[in-house]
């Protein structure tokens, strides 16, 4: 059983997608938002498996509202005619529907949603406690027009640029509006390791590891960035890998 | 291409034919004893015409060369060297062309004069009654008192003729220089020819041209003047359908009059490119379908209020000009307010103008203030169609509210 919410600001447009929901028992839907921050409310609260998004809302757009989010949820997109909004997402949205949605498209959609569920089931049986971020979660970033759902195995490097992270995957190295300290309350410790005051990096994305001066290291990633490891970081770096 | 291939041809006839005819006059006219006797004139007539076929031979020659190689397309530099080039080789042919021509039939005033001076030369002698003697003998030239001497140049200054040391007459033209000048003639000639061809085409490809960019001009304002009346927001069209469906099981009566109102939205949308200007009233019609359609979206978000004085309604606007205004009110203002807003608007005289006015909740964004298409075309529209004399202004109103205000001339 999925549990979903719709967050829109018609309520026609909500009832309609209730009403559409109705043929697939598989998704029960347990909440409704008419505008960003109160999807934010319910989100937080009901934790829900996935997300029916309208873009254009008063106040905050859908994009907007993902960003605020620290992990984002499965999500799809449901908009009018937005050539403008659409095209901001060549990246891995989950799926995204018309209005009026064509039930076979919703049907699609659904299957896509499962499909990625059990992929991901399979990776997260290794356990972890709830509110910690894994490998397999995503965060929404949004850079100008641009926005990626990234999977934070993706993901090489964290840097911190004052208030802001700048996010380092692919060939993209969008800002987040989150503090380094943050971001590494709530990353794997196995997988994300603090660099130095300003950097955290992915263990899995390291291509070289050189002795550095002072008794620190210099990692240089898959991507080609260069970090520094601290001497006080180095002795753990080190006592992390002999293991 | 057939019509001027005829005025070329009559140009050309009436050019070469006038100038031909003005010779003639000229000749006859001022030089008439020199066209004695009456063979002599025969042989001018056939030289005039022998000039009036290589001129149009040679000119007809250079313009096929001419429009072959597209003489326009080069540079000023270029067309100038080609000029010069064209005058000298077309006026050398015209020269050799006529010589060619007056002694393949045997028709030349040149031989002709020569002829005539030699039976005068031998006139000359008999007169003098030197014919059986040789006079023109060196020995004899300066032995005696010179009087040989004073006629071999008499004979000769008068006729070109003289007698060589063998007896024989040799001739030498009195009038050398006149090939010379005749060839330079047939250079100025054809410089006019074709400085008056280069400048007729010159002139031709420029009225041509202005009138390509009038044209595109004025096609490029009626295609910019069906877009903006055929700008009706594709997102509307579906939201409007989306809530229409939620709305099939919820209020059927509500769903099928709000089919009708999408119906009558879109059947004027696609009216509006055929006419120029509406009633006001139509126009109100559509608005008020449309406000229904959105405040069955927006619901209780939606507040609407119509001012409009009666007298106004038979007043002609431009087709969804109003609509344009209220769409961008709904857009920008009241989908943007998280607990929605009022859209007003106003239709009434006032001094002398008519203003329609539509006044929504929210406040104007510095960012696109007076940039956005729905502005811009607004005011381009009210600039076509009234030359100056209607107005458009958008801004904040007070206390949130923006205005966008259309001032029209009244037309009674």
């Amino acid at each position: 059983m999925q549990k979903a919410i719709i967050i829109d600001d018609e309520r026609l447009a909500r009832n309609e997608l209730k009403k559409l929901l109705l043929d697939f028992p598989e998704v029960e839907v347990i909440g409704e938002a008419a505008n960003a921050a109160e999807g934010i409310e319910k989100i937080e609260s009901l934790s829900p498996d996935l997300v029916f998004l309208d873009i254009q809302m008063p106040g905050k757009t859908g994009f907007d509202m993902l960003t605020e989010l620290d992990s984002a949820p499965h999500v799809i997109f449901t908009t009018a005619y937005d050539e403008y909004a659409l095209k901001a997402f060549e990246v891995n949205a989950l799926d995204y529907l018309m209005k009026p949605v064509e039930p076979k498209r919703l049907a699609d959609a659904l299957q896509k949603l499962q499909q990625a569920e059990e992929k991901e089931m399979a990776a997260t049986m290794a356990g972890i406690n709830r509110g910690m971020l894994t490998e397999n979660d995503q965060v929404f970033v949004k850079d100008g027009e641009r926005c990626w759902f990234v999977k934070l195995g993706e993901v090489r490097l964290f840097e911190s640029v004052g208030n802001y992270a700048k996010v380092f995957f692919g060939a993209y190295k969008p800002l987040i509006l989150k503090s380094l300290n943050a971001l590494e309350e709530r990353l794997d410790e196995k997988v994300f390791f603090r660099a130095n005051r300003k950097h955290i990096v992915n263990l899995r994305m390291i291509e070289k590891i050189e002795p550095y001066f002072n008794g620190g290291l210099l990692l240089e990633l898959f991507g080609g960035e260069k970090v520094e490891v601290s001497r006080r970081q180095a002795v753990k770096f080190k006592e992390m890998m002999s293991l | 291409m057939h019509k001027t291939n005829v005025r070329y041809w009559l140009c050309q006839l009436l050019g070469w034919g006038g100038w031909t005819m003005l010779n003639l006059f000229m000749t006859l006219q001022y030089a008439s004893d020199y066209l004695t006797p009456d063979e002599k004139k025969i042989i001018f007539y056939y030289e005039l015409a022998f000039d009036f076929i290589c001129f149009i031979v040679a000119t007809h020659l250079l313009r096929t060369i001419l429009k072959r190689i597209n003489w326009m397309r080069f540079p000023f530099d270029r067309v100038v060297i080609m000029f010069i080039t064209a005058v000298l080789s077309t006026g050398l042919l015209c020269f050799y062309g006529g010589k060619l021509l007056e002694k393949a039939t045997d028709k030349s005033l040149t031989a002709f004069e020569r002829n005539e001076r030699f039976q005068k030369a031998v006139k000359f002698e008999s007169d003098l009654n030197v014919a059986h003697t040789s006079y023109y003998l060196e020995d004899n030239l300066y032995k005696d008192d010179s009087v040989n001497y004073k006629i071999v140049k008499k004979i000769e200054k008068n006729t070109g003729w003289h007698r060589g040391q063998d007896g024989k007459w040799i001739y030498e033209d009195l009038r050398k220089g006149r090939a010379f000048w005749n060839i330079i003639f047939n250079f100025i000639l054809l410089s006019l020819w074709l400085l008056t061809y280069l400048v007729w085409h010159y002139i031709d490809k420029n009225r041509n041209d202005q009138f390509d960019k009038l044209k595109l001009e004025s096609t490029v304002k009626e295609l910019e003047l069906k877009t903006i009346k055929s700008h009706i927001n594709p997102h509307f069209i579906f939201n409007s359908l989306n809530s229409i469906r939620a709305l099939v099981d919820e209020n059927p009566p509500r769903a099928r009059q709000a089919i009708t109102e999408l119906s009558n939205i879109l059947r004027s949308s696609m009216q509006a490119e055929k006419s120029e200007t509406v009633t006001l009233e139509k126009e109100l019609d559509i608005v008020k379908d449309y406000l229904a359609l959105e405040h069955m979206r927006f619901e209780e978000r939606l507040k609407i209020e119509m001012q409009i004085d009666e007298d106004t309604l038979q007043q002609h606007v431009p087709p969804m000009m109003l609509q344009t205004l209220v769409e961008n009110a709904i857009k920008h203002g009241i989908s943007k307010q998280m607990s929605g807003g009022v859209v007003r608007v106003i239709s009434r005289f006032q001094d002398n103008h008519m203003e329609l006015i539509v006044q929504n909740t929210g406040q104007l964004s510095p960012i696109i203030n007076g940039d956005g298409f729905g502005i811009k075309s607004t005011e381009d529209r009210l600039n076509l169609m009234y030359q100056g004399k209607a107005f458009f202004e958008i801004r904040n109103a007070g206390n949130n509210m923006v205005e966008s205000k259309v001032t029209m001339p009244v037309v009674i």
